[in-house]
């Protein structure tokens, strides 16, 4: 590599690490409290943000903005990670890739909808977290009516003795009954146990039941379906969030008065106007800017979409040369740009922005034009989330390796009854006290070995990753670039899926092959191996 | 210094000594006073705040692996198999780590047909 692509290569990724884009793969922590401290702002971000929303912090300015670990928020994720049951989750109060992924189950709608997936050790009906999981899917889906008096807080009470969370679970599955979402063994009345979450947590289920539903079951369920819109539009990138409705003010139209005068209407169907615009040759008779069936046959016609990946994207060249012509207007170009420089500068800042800023970006400026657009945002979209979390995931062993090049003498704190000592060239000493009978066995030698190991797989994804940032970074800002260079890096990712395999591949077994399990002071991680 | 630039540096000198590996095993006992919370940070440091009449050591084995592929390897009689085991471990550990870092090397310096 030359000398100039390698200073640029560790200036680049340092720079992403002290703005925060990055995860810190170097931060000396001060205790294992702050363990999450070295993880990139978006992540903490997210964290904060899910935690909020099961009513394990309070949803205050502060807790919602705050990008650092707090004693509110290890305490938060303790709770939680006790919900979860003691024997799913370690109560460490770190959110490393375990929490993260129950968090993402309970949380998300679009990923790991069967609840058999989520790998609880204990019945998903004796974890709290699980319930006040099915509480917050009530509530974002309006089965409360009441939005701001049953909004989950710290300290309410969420079994099925609670009278609203019971009631909302009862008027889901009513619902649930009429979508024939229910199988011929199914509950009257709903409980919290896996059959009955099956169904609440499948939200593609619910999506495409709706596209085959009649209008009665619109009239009674107006809120409730709108809310569900509200989702699956969310997901797709457009400009409305999940929960109550949003209303946007619109001056009145008529003579002009002194006072201004203003109406206010639903965001959605702002949204859904925008959703038509995009996808003409779906709309067909449906209403411009209301909840239809319609609505949500196109909907579901996009969930079954085959995977965007069909797209040739070897042929990046060619790709970039369509879209110049599309955007030949130089201010249309200029905006373009613009929207991909600040997409570029801050990819790595959370999952579900990078997918809507792509898909908003790019469809927003082309895709009436062409349906290559649309293809191309949801290919970008896919790949740039999937990409993030392996990342993510990768910084996290880096994290590893660095703590294995920085301690040259293990454990840190001394005396222990086995010592080892190493060097940067790999020479060892290993130290026994007479009295030990199984060196292999004590918790120093098992840990040393865990870093060692975060260390290997860290030069195997640093390479990997270095590799396919250089060649990124090479299209995006080389001399051939062009005016979309940034387009054409983040098209040219998909080039690169054997790295990210590999990589993902390398994580898989370190993920596999140990787990992390109580506390040693400073950096080091102590392990049992599984 | 940045984190990455550090790691990279770092990996670079581990580089420059890579013709030989060697892997030796102590047991006994080591007695040095340790003030406040500043620990050692290698093990030259603890043997200093030992001195020599501190240092009760039996050398247990010692494995020295050449690049060209000679090895040269003791072994106290009295080594247990666990002990032995643990040599062995470290001696594969270190084997690992070392070609790890080659091949990280390798994967980087590689990177000249598209610069």
């Amino acid at each position: 590599m030359s000398e100039q692509l390698y200073t640029a290569l560790h200036t680049g990724l340092d720079e992403a690490v002290s703005r925060g884009y990055l995860p810190n793969p170097g931060v000396q922590l001060e205790s294992i409290d702050k363990r999450n401290d070295s993880d990139s702002r978006g992540y903490v971000w997210a964290l904060r943000t899910r935690l909020i929303d099961l009513g394990y912090l309070g949803d205050s300015k502060a807790n919602r903005s705050g990008t650092v670990t707090d004693k509110a928020f290890v305490r938060a994720v303790r709770h939680f990670q006790r919900d979860v049951g003691e024997d799913t989750l370690h109560q460490d109060g770190w959110v490393g890739p375990k929490t993260w992924r129950i968090l993402q189950c309970l949380i998300s709608f679009e990923e790991q909808q069967e609840p058999d997936s989520w790998n609880f050790n204990i019945p998903l009906s004796q974890s709290p977290a699980v319930a006040r999981a099915a509480y917050l899917r009530l509530w974002v889906m309006g089965f409360f009516g009441d939005w701001k008096s049953t909004k989950l807080k710290r300290g309410v009470d969420v079994t099925l003795d609670n009278q609203a969370f019971r009631a909302a679970f009862t008027r889901f599955w009513k619902f649930a009954q009429r979508l024939e979402l229910l199988d011929d063994e199914a509950p009257a009345t709903p409980q919290l146990n896996e059959s009955c979450l099956r169904v609440l947590f499948n939200h593609d289920s619910t999506v495409r039941a709706l596209a085959s539903s009649g209008k009665s079951l619109f009239q009674d369920y107006q809120e409730q379906i709108e809310a569900i819109a509200r989702i699956e539009l969310w997901l797709l990138g457009y400009d409305c969030v999940p929960g109550p409705p949003r209303m946007i003010k619109r001056r009145r139209h008529g003579p002009r008065k002194k006072r201004t005068k203003w109406r206010k209407i639903p965001r959605l169907n702002k949204v859904i106007g925008k959703f038509w615009d995009d996808f003409p040759s779906l709309k067909d008779n449906a209403p411009d800017d209301r909840i239809s069936s319609n609505l949500f046959s196109a909907l579901r016609g996009l969930l079954d979409e085959p995977a965007p990946a069909k797209m040739d994207v070897d042929d990046v060249d060619s790709v970039v040369l369509k879209l110049n012509e599309l955007v030949s207007d130089e201010d249309t170009r200029d905006s373009f740009i613009d929207s991909f420089e600040n997409l570029a500068s801050s990819i790595w800042d959370g999952v579900k922005r990078i997918a809507k800023m792509v898909w908003r970006v790019i469809s927003g400026l082309v895709s009436k034009v062409n349906n290559l657009a649309r293809n191309l945002a949801r290919f970008v979209a896919r790949e740039s989330r999937q990409y993030f979390h392996i990342v993510v995931r990768a910084v996290d062993v880096v994290q590893g390796g660095v703590d294995y090049l920085r301690n040259s003498i293990f454990p840190q704190r001394l005396p222990a009854p086995v010592v080892i000592a190493y060097g940067a060239d790999f020479d060892h000493q290993l130290f026994i006290e007479k009295a030990t009978a199984k060196p292999m066995e004590s918790a120093a030698y098992i840990t040393y070995r865990q870093l060692a190991f975060c260390y290997q797989a860290g030069c195997m994804v640093m390479g990997e990753l270095i590799g396919l940032l250089a060649r990124v970074v090479k299209l995006a800002s080389g001399p051939l670039a062009g005016p979309l260079g940034w387009l054409r890096a983040l098209l040219a990712l998909g080039r690169f899926r054997s790295s990210l395999k590999q990589v993902d591949g390398a994580l898989k077994m370190l993920e596999k092959n140990y787990k992390v399990s109580g506390n040693v002071s400073a950096a080091v991680m102590q392990i049992d191996v599984a | 210094m940045g984190v990455f630039r550090d790691a990279f540096k770092t990996i670079g000198e581990a580089v420059t000594d890579m013709s030989s590996l060697d892997v030796v095993t102590y047991k006994g006992s080591i007695e040095a006073e340790l003030s406040g919370n500043k620990m050692p940070e290698n093990f030259q440091d603890v043997l200093n705040l030992a001195g020599t009449s501190e240092v009760k050591l039996k050398l247990l084995a010692s494995t020295q692996m050449k690049l060209d592929g000679d090895i040269l390897a003791y072994s106290d009689t009295a080594i247990t198999p666990e002990e032995a085991e643990a040599h062995r471990d470290l001696v594969e550990l270190g084997q690992e780590n070392r070609l790890a870092t080659i091949d990280f090397v390798h994967r980087v310096v590689g990177l000249d047909d598209i610069a």
